[in-house]
Parts: structure tokens; C-alpha cells; sequence
């Protein structure tokens, strides 16, 4: 038993010295900068200062913070809205198109995240088909900017993204018992009724994990905006990248890095606990009632 | 399956249509305009190869590419077996430590790319801040930002992403697996050879994969720590596609597709046979 | 016989949880020792003790007069078939079996003659090349047997082997292990919860409940002698009365039971007049018929009933029957041909008739044992 637990430890001591090393200090450096003056050739000051984490105040950050927010959330829910229909559908299909479908929708999410990007930009370029099929249609002006805007940042974002919801809810779907709805008909429900009241809840956990796969990317999207978005559609992302490389403000950098940490974070957290108690309450009612089933129980 | 479609709604299977149109229509564009000789897609021109040419005479992409290929293939092995050394001390421990561990080494899944890039590049400038110095006039040492930090930055990433495939492919490995083996009278370590790491390979080599995947896309976490004159392909094509759209890059990203098909295709052949095996 | 194993009051906990109380048992060399019980008797952490995947917590194991029980597992002389095979199943069938040979260093020669001999044992020649995900249940299952016996162990251990089979399998292979073992001779200790595999292959059963042994006896003693209630519920089913001793004549004695006729029995436990006594009748030692039969002599109990519920199942019909304010388990054999009799049907008044002699005292009676009989609902 000894020799076992000694085994494990050696077993497992390289990666996580590696991990305390490469990630959990960088992360408390990341921290810690955020209260250290900046010098004057972009390096680190001496001393501590609050005066980087005062500047947060900057009136244009709450709308940067705020676009990140409302960018993230709509580009999440849109691509959830989309998701849950289609692992219906997958879940549905006879095998072989199953099959040639979700591998259709994998290839996009294997593809270069920068080709992907790419392929918007050559879409959406002022010269391209698409904006001249949209002029001659009389849909837009030869004067509409498709690009550099922040639907354009939106459409790239679910585009991106969507693979991300699809494979964890398509991954429970598959597993739902479908006859359920069927019953749910039988008993009386809409098929609307029924895709609510039972395929939903069904497939809960799924749309849970998709909503954190989506989610934290986006709120952290940095590529997306600076390729595709204009000056005004910045999100928190490019303001990280422009203190690093513009302006070489190390110590501002960190501290809009602590305050996206934090804010991706902080609900994790929140959404942990809640759910550790919610099971710790389940299983004491098990519990509760386990001594009333043993009883029931005949060979 | 039951399938009563005539009675079901249409509606989810619209979607489903929608997303394909919605995820192939930019993707066909870019393959579409890498054979127009034209260089925007508004008019077709003619048909034309120059674009490919023209590719394989850019030796700047060479070069990012061999960069890719190299930091990949380090980035790979190193993950793979610390990954997998993670998962199995993780599996296999009953100690209160455990939660901690797991916590390192999962959070990194979910922390944002850009976090990931700019904690480690705080960390390089700290350490280079701090001792650099006395590290050169002691060991000779240069402390720079330049591959070795790239590669140290991708297996970071990329080892989380291995553990969770192992520790999956753990989970569901049968226990009694081990003790059937000591029974039959195996010693530890030959149950360990003989046993668990033929049982988990796949998921070692599909997690190898996945890490070798993913440290090729990267472009976020490389452009943080890398040094001044590095480029790896997805670097390469951000600062071309800064300055517009260059014709060059539509036919890299067929070139790419086609890859990214074919080995889609190959995987999942290859899973649905062991599936079925 | 030799002895092979023996348990030494071994104790077992869990926590609070008592999983097996100072349990002793002896086991002969070459025989069929089944442990019986249902799930949570500790059946299987008894095995898993011997196996070595456990440590007791008191007590010890004793291997052919060596004491193994701090040995490991993999140095022990014990060969286990799990309960879901754990097979490899990275492994062919040929390099499941050649497992244990490779692991414990044996030649290459010894693999060569040892494996086609055990693969033609257990008739699975031809399949030396094929995964276990490529095999039947039943395939799969002799396939864990060949691997445990190809090391000549001196005790095989069988898990619940055929709990994972359907029915009709299990019968075949039930017969089949049977063969087996009068083919290698090897001690075979088998873990069930199911008591008509351990009464159709065992040679001694131990009943298990509640992490201590209720009897050890051959499947006849157990099923005629049950010397409690548990036993006597859980192997087969039976009926109880609980009454008084009113009078004793040489072998035999009247019990007087509250609210039904007073009973002759064979008296084997020698109770005197007054005291308490439980008393287990098997449904088939009951006769029943629509006529009042005759008295063999003045041991035979004749009762007078109605027929509340009747099951026919074909070779033999059961029925209860109420005799005043007690329900009574009857099964009738079909010997002639059912057509032809007018048959005993619901609310049929009937006589039933059994001989003193077939009657059996328990030693100790629990109510809840009741519980594990089959009755219906009224």
C-alpha cells in the first residue's frame, strides 16, 4: 500500500510542478502586476501602486466591458438556439446521414481558426460575391461596410463557435430516450409541449457545458475582433493585446487580465457551489429514503 | 429508431440545413475565388492555377510551416506523457490533494486563450526581470522570448487537454482488469505494461492528436510569448491578412480543408472500426 | 476427505458495517463448495479475501496447511472467475490464456502443450485468435475459466459466473461446468445468490447471511434439514407453524397451534410437553385432493381447507390453501394426465394430508425470514 502511494506520487509530482511553474505563477503574477507602476522604457516599476487598478475607471472601459458582455451573451445564446434543433435532428437522423452530418459539422471545427476567419473576410470583402449579390438584389447600398463592424465580429463569433455547442448537446441527445416524447404525446402534449417539458430538461446538462464552451471563449475572443471588427466593436480582448504590444503597459495589461479572470471565473465558481450542494441535498434525501427501498428489496 | 417525420416538425431539420449552408457558403467562396484569376471574388475572370504557384513560391510560408511542424511535434510528445502521467496519478489517487490537482490541471481548458498568452509572457519578462542577469554570468544563459518559450507555452495548453482524453479513457477502464491480472499472478509493473497502457493507448494517441491539432491552430498563446522574428503558419497568415485579403491565402486554406477532410474522414473511419471491432 | 482451505474466523468490516462476523468454514480437496446468500450476505468479500483483493480484519486463511493470509495476491495458489469475466480485451483468446503463464515467466514450451490442452477442455478450439468483443457470453465465460485453470491453481474461485447469462444458457452451462470439474478435479469455489445453481452443482453449500453462516451441509441436508428459518425460506419454499408441545409419545409429539387443528409431528428435537416449537413444512409434502383421503396410521394429519389461489405452471400446479386462519403452500406433482382429472379450482373445498414424519424443527425461527416466502396477496 505504501509502495503504491509513493508510486503515484512520482507518477504525478513532474506535471504538476510543470503546471505550478507555467501556470498557476504566471496567473498570481498576473495578479500581482496589476498593483506595480509601469517605468518608463515598458518595463516594471518598483514599489506598489493602486494606481493602474484606478485607471479601470477610464470612461471608456464600462462600454468596452459592457459590449464584451452583451457580444459574448448573444453570440452564446444564438449559437445554443441553433445547436439544440440540429442534435435534435442529429439524434433523430437514420445513421448514415447522422454520420456524414456530424462529420460535416466537425470539419469547420477542425479547420485553422485563422482560415476560418479567412473565409469571412474574403466573404464579406467589399469587392466580394456576396455584397454584390446584395447590391443588385437592392438589399444594400455599394456604400455598406459588411466588414470592421461588430455584426460582422457577431456572425464570425457563432460561426466560430457553433461546432463548440453542437458537440456537447448533440453528445447527450444521442443518448435521450426518445420514446419519452412519444409518451409525453400519447399523454396529451403538443409536440412544442413536449420538446420543452421533456426533451429540454433532458438534455440540460448538455446545454450547460456548452453554454461554459461558448461563453468563456467569447468573452476572452481577441482574434475575432481585431481581424473582422472595426475601431468602434473593440472588446476587452483587444484592449489586453493593444497594452501589451501598443503601448507596452505591462501592469495595465495585467490588471484588465485579473479583471476577465475574475469575471469568467467568479460564476464558475458560483455555478460550482451550487450545484455541490444541490447534490449534497439529493443525496442526504437518498439517503433519507434508502432504509424504506432496502426493505423492498426480495431475493 | 422510431421515425414518425411526417408527424414530427420540420423545423429542427431547417436548422439543420441553415447551419450547412451557413458554415460551407464562406468556405466554398474562398475555394471558388483560389481558382479565379481575378483578385476579388465580385467577378469571375477566368480559371486559373496562378494562386497555387504563387503559393509554392512564397518561402516565407515554408519556413512558418517547418516552424509549426517543429513546435507541434515537441509540443506533442512532451504533453502526451506528462498528460498521461497527470491522468494516471489522478485516477488512481485517493488523497485529499487530489481536488487540487484536478483544479491545475483542468482550469487551463477553461480559462481564456488570451489568459493563457499573456500570464505566461508576465511570467518569461518576470523571470528574465528578476534573474536573467546573474542566470547569464553564472551558466552562460540567455533568457529571450523565441521558440523554447513557444514550445513551453503549447505543452502547458496542451497537456490539459491530454490528461482529460486519458482520464476519460481511464474512467471507463474495468478495474477487475487489474485484479484479474494479479490474480493470474502479474506483478505491478507487468500489469502496467501488459494491461493498462494497452487498454488506454487509444486514448493516449487520441489525446497526442488532439494536442498536435491544437498546437498547430494556435495563434493566440504563440503570439504572446514568441520572440521578435518567429512566425509559425497561423502567425504568418494574421499579419497577411492584416493588409486585406491575399489572393495566396485562398489557395492555403484548400490546401488545408482538403488536409482537414481527409483526416476527419480517416479518424472517424478508424474510430467507428474500433467501435465495432 | 482432505482439507484444501479453511477460514478461521474471519471478520470483515466497513466502516460501521459488519460485512462478515468471525466466519469459519472448511473446505474438502477436489470438491464443488458453493457460498450462498442474498446480495449483502458476504458471499463475495469472503471471496475476495481468499482471492487476496481484501485483507481481513481478523482472522486468517489456511491454503493446503500454509497460512496465505497476508500473502498478495498475485503469489497466491488461487485462481478467480469474475463476475463480468474481466477479460483483456486488447488480448486474443490464445494471449488471455497465455496471461498468467507469461506473467509468472513460465517457458514458452509450457504455454505451447499447456494452451491447446485447456482450449480443447473447454471446447473453444479455433477461436485462439479471435478478441473477447468478438465472442458470445457464454464464449467469453469459458474463456475466463481456461485462463484461471491453465495456472493449475489449487483452488479456482468463481464469482457469479453465470449470473451474467440468460436462462436458458445458464442451464447448458451449468451442466458444463459440471463436466469440467469431474475432467481437472480442481476444488471449485463457487459464489451464487441463486439457490438452484448452488443445490444442482454443489457437492457442500454454505449458507451466508448477514456476514455470518446460517449451515454447512450437502444440498439434500439443507433442503430437508434446514436448521433455520432463513435456510429454510431462502432454499426452496416452505411453510411455518409456530405452536406448543402437547403431548409426547415416544417419537413423536401433538403440537397445539393457535387457530388451527392440532398436528402430529415427528419429534427430532426430543422437546418436552410445554414448550415452544417452529416447525417447517415443505408444500410438496402436502397431498392434495377434492375426496377425504384415508389415514395411513395415527401419525398421518388429515386438514380440511378451501382453495384461496391456484398457479398452474405446467409439470406441477401450486396452490394456498386456507385451513382456518392459516394460509398453507401446496404444490401438486402432475403425474397423470392433467386433462383427464376434474382439476381443484378457486373456492374448492379440499382435504390435505401429510405423514408426522415429513415435517422438520427448526432450531431457531426469525419472523422476518417469512418475508422470502412466496405468497401471495390477499
Amino acid at each position: 500500500m505504501k509502495r503504491a502511494k509513493l508510486a503515484n506520487f512520482l507518477i504525478g509530482t513532474p506535471t504538476f510542478v510543470w503546471l505550478v511553474v507555467f501556470y498557476a505563477l504566471p496567473v498570481l503574477i498576473m495578479f500581482l502586476l496589476a498593483f506595480k507602476p509601469v517605468d518608463a522604457n515598458g518595463g516594471i516599476g518598483d514599489g506598489w501602486t493602486l494606481r493602474t487598478v484606478m485607471e479601470l475607471r477610464n470612461p471608456s472601459y464600462p462600454s468596452i466591458i459592457w459590449r464584451t458582455a452583451w457580444q459574448g451573451a448573444l453570440s452564446t445564446a444564438l449559437c445554443i438556439m441553433m445547436a439544440v434543433p440540429i442534435s435534435y435532428q442529429l439524434a433523430r437522423m437514420a445513421p448514415r446521414w447522422r454520420n456524414l452530418s456530424l462529420m460535416l459539422i466537425i470539419v469547420p471545427f477542425w479547420t485553422n481558426f485563422l482560415i476560418r476567419i479567412y473565409a469571412w473576410k474574403v466573404f464579406l470583402h467589399p469587392h466580394g460575391a456576396f455584397k454584390t449579390a446584395l447590391v443588385w438584389l437592392g438589399l444594400a447600398e455599394p456604400s455598406t461596410q459588411l466588414l470592421y463592424n461588430e455584426w460582422a465580429v457577431l456572425a464570425v463569433m457563432v460561426y466560430t463557435y457553433l461546432p463548440y455547442a453542437v458537440l456537447p448537446i448533440y453528445a447527450v441527445a444521442e443518448k435521450f430516450d426518445f420514446s419519452l416524447l412519444d409518451a409525453a404525446k400519447d399523454l396529451g402534449a403538443s409536440s412544442f409541449y413536449a420538446f420543452r417539458r421533456v426533451f429540454l430538461p433532458g438534455i440540460a446538462n448538455g446545454i450547460w457545458t456548452a453554454l461554459m464552451v461558448v461563453l468563456i471563449p467569447a468573452l476572452g475572443a481577441y482574434l475575432i475582433p481585431s481581424l473582422v471588427g472595426g475601431p468602434t466593436s473593440e472588446l476587452l480582448g483587444d484592449k489586453i493585446a493593444q497594452r501589451v504590444f501598443v503601448d507596452r503597459n505591462l501592469p495595465h495589461a495585467s490588471a484588465l487580465s485579473a479583471l476577465l479572470m475574475l469575471a469568467v471565473f467568479l460564476p464558475l465558481l458560483a455555478g460550482l457551489v451550487l450545484r455541490r450542494l444541490r447534490e449534497a441535498r439529493q443525496s442526504t434525501e437518498a439517503e433519507r429514503q434508502a432504509p424504506a427501498a432496502a426493505k423492498e428489496v426480495r431475493p | 429508431m422510431s421515425r414518425r417525420c411526417n408527424r414530427n416538425s420540420r423545423f429542427p431539420f431547417y436548422v439543420l440545413m441553415f447551419a450547412m449552408v451557413f458554415l460551407y457558403t464562406p468556405l466554398v467562396m474562398v475555394a471558388v475565388a483560389s481558382f479565379n484569376a481575378s483578385k476579388y471574388g465580385g467577378a469571375w475572370k477566368e480559371f486559373s492555377l496562378k494562386w497555387y504557384v504563387q503559393l509554392f513560391h512564397t518561402g516565407a510560408i515554408w519556413e512558418a510551416l517547418v516552424n509549426t511542424l517543429v513546435i507541434a511535434l515537441l509540443a506533442t510528445v512532451f504533453s502526451t506523457v506528462l498528460g498521461t502521467l497527470s491522468a494516471l496519478a489522478l485516477h488512481r489517487s485517493r488523497s485529499r490533494l487530489k481536488g487540487i490537482y484536478y483544479a491545475l490541471v483542468h482550469t487551463p481548458l477553461v480559462v481564456p486563450d488570451i489568459l493563457l498568452g499573456i500570464s505566461m509572457l508576465l511570467l518569461f519578462v518576470t523571470v528574465m526581470d528578476v534573474c536573467g542577469g546573474w542566470l547569464e554570468s553564472l551558466f552562460g544563459l540567455r533568457l529571450e522570448l523565441g521558440m523554447t518559450t513557444v514550445v513551453i507555452a503549447h505543452v502547458t495548453f496542451c497537456l490539459s487537454y491530454v490528461a482529460m482524453v486519458v482520464l476519460g479513457r481511464l474512467k471507463e477502464f474495468d478495474n477487475s482488469l487489474l485484479e484479474a491480472a494479479q490474480d493470474l499472478g502479474a506483478s505491478g509493473l507487468y500489469t502496467f505494461f501488459h494491461v493498462t497502457l494497452p487498454v488506454i493507448m487509444p486514448g493516449i494517441v487520441a489525446g497526442a492528436l488532439f494536442a498536435f491539432t491544437l498546437s498547430i491552430d494556435d495563434f493566440v498563446i504563440t503570439f504572446f510569448v514568441k520572440g521578435a522574428g518567429d512566425t509559425t503558419l497561423p502567425i504568418y497568415i494574421q499579419s497577411a491578412m492584416r493588409r486585406g485579403t491575399p489572393p495566396v491565402l485562398n489557395a492555403l486554406s484548400v490546401i488545408f480543408l482538403l488536409l482537414t477532410f481527409g483526416l476527419v474522414f480517416v479518424t472517424q473511419n478508424l474510430l467507428s472500426k474500433g467501435k465495432s471491432e | 476427505m482432505d482439507e484444501i482451505l479453511r477460514f478461521e474466523n474471519i471478520t470483515k468490516r466497513y466502516g460501521k458495517n459488519t460485512v462478515l462476523d468471525n466466519v469459519t468454514l472448511s473446505i474438502g480437496k477436489g470438491e464443488v463448495f458453493s457460498l450462498l446468500g442474498p446480495s449483502g450476505c458476504g458471499k463475495t468479500t469472503l471471496l475476495r479475501i481468499c482471492g487476496g483483493f481484501e485483507p481481513p480484519d481478523a482472522g486468517r486463511v489456511i491454503l493446503d496447511g500454509a497460512d496465505i493470509t497476508e500473502l498478495p495476491a498475485n503469489r497466491r495458489e488461487v485462481r478467480t472467475v469474475f463476475q463480468n469475466y474481466a477479460l483483456f480485451p486488447h488480448l486474443t483468446v490464445w494471449e488471455n490464456i497465455a496471461f498468467g503463464l507469461r506473467a509468472t515467466h513460465q517457458p514458452q514450451h509450457v504455454l505451447d502443450t499447456e494452451i491447446p490442452k485447456i482450449l480443447k477442455l473447454v471446447q473453444l478450439e479455433g477461436f485462439e485468435s479471435r478478441r473477447p468483443a468478438q465472442l458470445s457470453g457464454g464464449q467469453r465465460q469459458r474463456v475466463a475459466i481456461a485462463r484461471a485453470l491453465v495456472n493449475k491453481p489449487k483452488v479456482l474461485l468463481l464469482d457469479e459466473p453465470l449470473a451474467a447469462l440468460d436462462l436458458k444458457l445458464r442451464q447448458r452451462m451449468l451442466i458444463d461446468l459440471d463436466t469440467l470439474h469431474d475432467e481437472v478435479g480442481t476444488t471449485f469455489i463457487f459464489v451464487t445468490h441463486d439457490q438452484q445453481e448452488a443445490m444442482s452443482i454443489s457437492d457442500h453449500i454454505a449458507v451466508l447471511n448477514g456476514g455470518h453462516v446460517e449451515q454447512i451441509g450437502t444440498p439434500t441436508q439443507l433442503y430437508e434439514a434446514p436448521r433455520t428459518s432463513f435456510v429454510a425460506a431462502f432454499i426452496g419454499d416452505t411453510n411455518f407453524f409456530s405452536g406448543r408441545i402437547e403431548s409426547v409419545d415416544g417419537d413423536y409429539c401433538s403440537l397445539a397451534i393457535d387457530a388451527f387443528p392440532t398436528l402430529r409431528l415427528f419429534n427430532d428435537k426430543k422437546a418436552h410437553v410445554g414448550a415452544e416449537v417452529h416447525v417447517s413444512i415443505r408444500p410438496e409434502k402436502f397431498s392434495i385432493a377434492l375426496n377425504r383421503p384415508e389415514r395411513t396410521d395415527a401419525n398421518t394429519n388429515l386438514l380440511e381447507g378451501k382453495v384461496e389461489e391456484v398457479v398452474y405452471l405446467g409439470a406441477h400446479t401450486r396452490y394456498w390453501v386456507r385451513v382456518q386462519d392459516w394460509r398453507i403452500s401446496v404444490i401438486k406433482q402432475h403425474d397423470g394426465y392433467a386433462l383427464d382429472e376434474r382439476a381443484i379450482r378457486w373456492d374448492d373445498t379440499v382435504w390435505l394430508k401429510f405423514e408426522a414424519d415429513n415435517a422438520y424443527m427448526l432450531d431457531r425461527y426469525a419472523e422476518d425470514d417469512e418475508e422470502l416466502l412466496a405468497l401471495p396477496d390477499l
